[in-house]
């Protein structure tokens, strides 16, 4: 190992122009890679706000016993589409009216009017106008807001934009993965040039019967270096951009909610584990071929 | 003694039809020292890439510690190259200090830190080279550059030590200096296999020849000078 460091250090040393022309190259790469990420995961986070927004309330028919409502409540929540399904009593929607609609004092005297309801978060925004629709099927429910055909026409905005959300993620797998693969072949590249630039140690490693992960090591190292140094790089610009969009667009446009701190370490883990694999991906293929090769002493 | 060495019968023809060794056959037993020798692009060369498995027989079989070299992994011929040392003309030294160019061999075949630091004086002390250490090859003498190039062999102690041409750019000093050496290696046991065709270290060593000519034995003698009927065709 410690043969494989110092020999890592001396690649390194002697090929500084290399290096730091790869390690540019892939933090470019890694910026497109990582803001088309973001990008994503913002949309996913927007949209996963919406589903906590959406919401389909049934109100019950007032003479329905407590007791089917609560029954009817429950059957619903096992409905493939919803998320969760709660049971609001006629005392506790009363309270919520009083607290937040309408002034407490306007409603002292006046008997509650409301029925028992239930209340429906589905697990995907589409999902609203098939809940909708369902939920005044039933037998004992009066009323639902939104109506399924209030809904459909909303129904139809989200499904587009759903549509919308799936053609753009594919777009964005497909972009990643070719600024991914370019990015092997970066690294692969450099990697070759490296092996070219020491052939003669290589030689004699081979003369000597030194194993091929002895001889591949350093530079694999050096290609999984460059491809995380590139990529924190690349990490280091793209955080403190999103955070401040955040920021601002939270103050301006409150309903949408980029991707919060907690999916952002993830997404910087994730960003420098990519930039380790392509690393060394590129760089195993050029090793892997040279190896392969004769030894021979070039004169 | 069991045999270091063994060719039967073997054949080598290049791809372009270039027919380098014809049906030889030859063993060198373990701790002998032999010289090859022969005028230039007679076969030589192929023999001692044969045994450091750079190159494969066409027909035949050539064994090195047993170990028959054709259609050997890769693993294994790393493992059997940590048991023989290779000597060339060219000295094939890196463009690092003569200490790293010996550590370099030895850390690459897997030596502790402080075995390294140990060897490394030992094998330069050796060959004469410790007070140049820290010199590069290109402020080295080619006698000094060989010695350092054997200095790089002694120093992982190989079982068979092939060298091919040792004192080919060398004066007649600096070849006595570098042979002595592989002679001193010999006597602490390692088998050695010289190719040359240079007479004056033949004669003056008074070892075994093996004369090749057209890429078979001409002439397999003990304790000779070099063979007077070898030149010219």
């Amino acid at each position: 190992m410690d043969f494989v460091i110092r020999e890592l250090a001396l690649h390194l040393k002697r090929e500084r122009l290399i290096a730091v022309t790869t390690i540019s190259t892939i933090a470019v790469l890694m910026l497109v890679l990582g803001s088309l990420v973001l990008f994503m995961l913002d949309v996913r986070s927007l949209t996963h706000n919406l589903r906590d927004v959406l919401e389909v309330r049934a109100y019950f028919q007032r003479d329905l016993s407590r007791q089917r409502a609560e029954e009817t409540a429950k059957a619903v929540a096992r409905w493939p589409e919803v998320r969760t399904a709660r049971f609001v009593p006629k005392e506790e929607g009363w309270r919520w009216l009083s607290r937040n609609l309408v002034s407490s004092s306007k409603l002292r005297g006046i008997d509650n009017p409301l029925p028992d309801s239930v209340t429906v978060y589905v697990k995907e925004p589409e999902m609203v106008p098939r809940a909708a629709a369902k939920l005044e099927a039933l037998t004992g429910v009066k009323d639902v807001v939104p109506s399924a055909s209030d809904s459909k026409k909303t129904g139809s905005f989200w499904y587009r934009c759903m549509q919308a959300k799936r053609i753009l993620t594919g777009a964005g797998i497909a972009v990643s993965a070719l600024v991914a693969l370019a990015g092997v072949f970066i690294v692969h590249n450099t990697i070759r040039l490296a092996l070219h630039a020491r052939w003669r140690e290589i030689y004699i490693m081979q003369l000597i019967g030194a194993g091929r992960g002895v001889i591949a090591a350093p530079f694999l190292l050096e290609g999984m270096l460059h491809g995380a140094v590139g990529a924190a790089l690349a990490v280091c610009m793209l955080l403190p951009v999103h955070m401040f969009l955040r920021s601002r667009s939270a103050e301006s446009v409150p309903f949408i909610v980029l991707a919060p701190d907690s999916i952002l370490v993830w997404f910087g883990l994730g960003l420098l584990a990519a930039g380790l694999v392509l690393g060394f991906t590129g760089s195993a293929f050029s090793v892997r071929r040279y190896l392969r090769k004769r030894p021979e002493w070039h004169t | 003694m069991p045999a270091t060495v063994e060719l039967r019968n073997v054949t080598v023809t290049y791809p372009n039809g270039v027919t380098a060794l014809s049906g030889v056959d030859l063993m060198v037993e373990e701790g002998e020292f032999a010289f090859m020798v022969g005028p230039t692009g007679h076969g030589k060369s192929t023999v001692l890439k044969l045994l450091y498995c750079d190159e494969q027989p066409s027909r035949g079989q050539a064994l090195v510690f047993g170990w028959d070299v054709a259609g050997l992994s890769s693993a294994r011929i790393a493992s059997l190259r940590r048991r023989i040392g290779v000597v060339f003309q060219d000295f094939r030294l890196l463009p690092r200090t003569a200490w790293e160019n010996v550590a370099f061999s030895l850390h690459a075949t897997g030596y502790a830190y402080r075995d390294v630091l140990r060897r490394v004086p030992e094998a330069l002390a050796e060959v004469g080279l410790l007070d140049k250490a820290d010199d590069q090859p290109s402020q080295l003498s080619a006698g000094e550059q060989q010695s350092l190039a054997v200095a790089r062999v002694l120093a992982i102690r190989p079982a068979l030590i092939l060298a091919d041409e040792p004192t080919g750019n060398l004066d007649p000093d600096s070849s006595a200096h570098v042979m002595g050496l592989l002679a001193k290696a010999n006597a602490e046991g390692a088998t050695v296999l010289v190719a040359t065709h240079d007479p004056a270290i033949v004669n003056s060593m008074r070892r075994r020849v093996i004369a090749l000519k057209h890429g078979s034995v001409f002439r397999d003698i003990p304790e000779s000078g070099y063979p007077d009927d070898l030149e010219g065709d």
